[in-house]
């Protein structure tokens, strides 16, 4: 999972109401931007999106870099289909807004639609190729509609930017019924900066069931990952426990009993999942849980299921207890602390490299009294009781 | 007055970049300790940019910057300095605070350049650009950049003593 700040080029000229991608090229575009937006976001939460509109009277940055995917469905329906194509300063401003992203770290790309015929010179692209190179951003050109007129010259600016294989070109040509969304996701290209493994994450949670609606997968893609596998393990177990009431022929008590555990089985989960545990203790707790489980009868295996979920919980709160009080202890004695407070030149100096503060002023002087007699307090109590140990 | 040392320690490797280098290297190639084998190539064409993000304010003194003689070495160099997000558009249009001509001798020897300090007294970053090479060719190669200077504000941790010690 790459860190990017990605800005996406849309193409809203006039040329871009052509039919040829239903229901026109600019809807098209609209929906494959949605989608790559979506992907990019749900691999890393802190990967930015940012949308330019490249015709017009000037390329117009309709949405600054962000990470919230609403904003771009906001974003995307305020474009307007309008003039002609400015390949260059589209480009050039992209590359402005990627400069100036918040988080550095942010390796920088541009996505740029392409679905007008080209007036720009070979050699122009070439340069502005070259110029991406070094400023080290990656661009990915979706050449579509007018492919066969454009492909020399994209071909050429993405061989010029390419450093090391980070820069593609698709090309879709027209012919009927492809969607453009699809094609994108198909080629698996923009849906990972590096490896394939977007394509395969959309296609997991969004596909296959989530159990019961319990996580949405978008919110918390790890949790809902751990939920999944521990309902697997849970229906390959009632699967090995269903052969087994076969066996004992009381089928009717044994459903029951089954729909009582999964629930309960749930709860479980629901308990562990708002106690807010480390993802991986979770499932190793719940294999180690399952083999054990294996040899008792479903009562004594519900029992043994409700008291490990409740011993974890209980650990867990004393862990937490036994920190505080540790902290606490280690404060009050720390005797370097104390000895540093009574002596009036450090606090003064102290106090004087603070800004805003008075010395002179008598609150200031009163709390330093009373810590100053705390700690006092505390030195004869401490005292009192080794004289008492020492009298003993 | 106060010595001047190798401000490697106070560089911020992490936000520190070269711009134009291959895609493989990295900043620590060229900002390191010690002379070794490494170096950063420039990649596209000849000019290279190195951003330098120091943890604190900093007075630079002086650089060295060590290269090959075999005409890769850089020849001229713009240095800017707290800039932000700079790049090669910035380079060739803003004017530098200082502009040196470097000789072979001074990148193969490793000799200071020496900057005016009353110019870099507040230093927060620095940039360093290098514009062409001694040979003409296309590719520039660095080996090691040292900045020399002091650091504005320090805390001389070794002064610092127990309160009981003083009583």
């Amino acid at each position: 999972m790459v860190l990017e700040a990605c800005v996406i080029l849309i193409d809203n000229s006039n040329h871009s109401r052509n039919g040829d991608f239903a229901p026109n090229r600019f809807l098209s575009q609209i929906d494959s931007i949605n989608f790559i937006a979506g992907t990019k976001i749900q691999q890393n939460r802190v990967n930015t999106v940012g949308i330019l509109a490249m015709s017009g009277r000037r390329p117009n940055l309709v949405l600054a870099p962000t990470n919230d995917v609403g904003q771009v469905l906001i974003a995307t329906n305020k474009i307007q289909i309008e003039g002609k194509l400015d390949l260059i300063s589209s480009i050039e401003i992209a590359q402005l807004s990627l400069k100036h992203r918040s988080n550095k770290e942010h390796a920088q790309r541009i996505v740029m639609f392409v679905a007008s015929p080209l007036e720009e010179k070979k050699e122009d692209l070439e340069k502005i190729g070259s110029q991406l190179r070094k400023a080290s951003i990656s661009i990915d050109v979706i050449n579509f509609g007018e492919t066969e007129r454009n492909e020399e010259k994209l071909s050429s600016l993405i061989d010029n930017a390419n450093s090391g294989d980070n820069c593609h070109l698709l090309s879709v040509p027209t012919s009927t019924g492809l969607i453009l969304a699809d094609q994108i996701q198909g080629s698996g290209i923009f849906s990972s900066s590096s490896g394939g493994m977007g394509g395969d994450f959309g296609g997991s949670f969004g596909g296959g069931g989530y159990g019961g609606g319990m996580v949405d997968p978008n919110v918390d893609p790890e949790l809902a990952m751990v939920l999944q596998m521990s309902l697997e393990e849970e229906r390959q177990r009632q699967s090995r426990l269903q052969q087994e009431n076969n066996n004992n022929s009381n089928e009717k008590e044994s459903n029951d009993q089954k729909e009582e555990k999964k629930m309960d089985l749930e709860e479980t989960e629901k308990e562990s999942q708002n106690s807010n545990q480390n993802e991986n203790i979770e499932q190793e707790g719940e294999d180690d849980m399952f083999s054990q489980l294996e040899g008792l009868t479903e009562e004594e295996q519900m029992e043994l299921i409700m008291k490990m979920s409740l011993e974890e919980m209980g650990n867990q709160e004393l862990e937490q207890l036994g920190m505080t009080k540790e902290e606490e202890e280690e404060k009050e004695k720390d005797p370097e602390v104390q000895n540093a407070l009574q002596d009036e030149d450090l606090v003064d100096s102290i106090l004087l490299s603070l800004p805003g503060v008075d010395p002179e002023n008598e609150e200031i002087t009163e709390t330093i009294k009373n810590i100053k007699n705390e700690d006092n307090d505390k030195d004869q109590k401490e005292k009192e009781k080794e004289k008492e140990n020492e009298n003993d | 007055m106060t010595e001047f040392i190798d401000l490697i320690t106070i560089i911020d490797l992490k936000n520190s970049e070269c711009l134009n280098s291959e895609p493989s290297q990295e900043i620590t190639n060229i900002l390191k300790e010690e002379e070794d084998t490494n170096f950063i190539t420039s990649d596209t064409d000849e000019q290279l940019l190195v951003n330098i993000q120091f943890k604190q304010k900093v007075k630079v003194h002086s650089i060295i910057v060590r290269a090959e003689g075999d005409g890769t070495g850089p020849q001229l160099m713009k240095v800017f300095q707290n800039q932000f997000s700079f790049g090669f558009e910035e380079a060739q249009s803003l004017k530098p605070t200082h502009k040196f001509k470097l000789i072979k001798r001074a990148i193969t020897e490793g000799k200071l350049i020496r900057f005016k300090m009353v110019r870099f007294s507040n230093v927060g970053s620095l940039h360093l650009f290098f514009e062409n090479n001694l040979g003409g060719g296309k590719v520039t190669k660095i080996k090691q950049i040292t900045v020399v200077g002091v650091p504005l504000e320090t805390t001389n941790i070794s002064k610092i003593q127990s309160v009981e010690e003083k009583k």
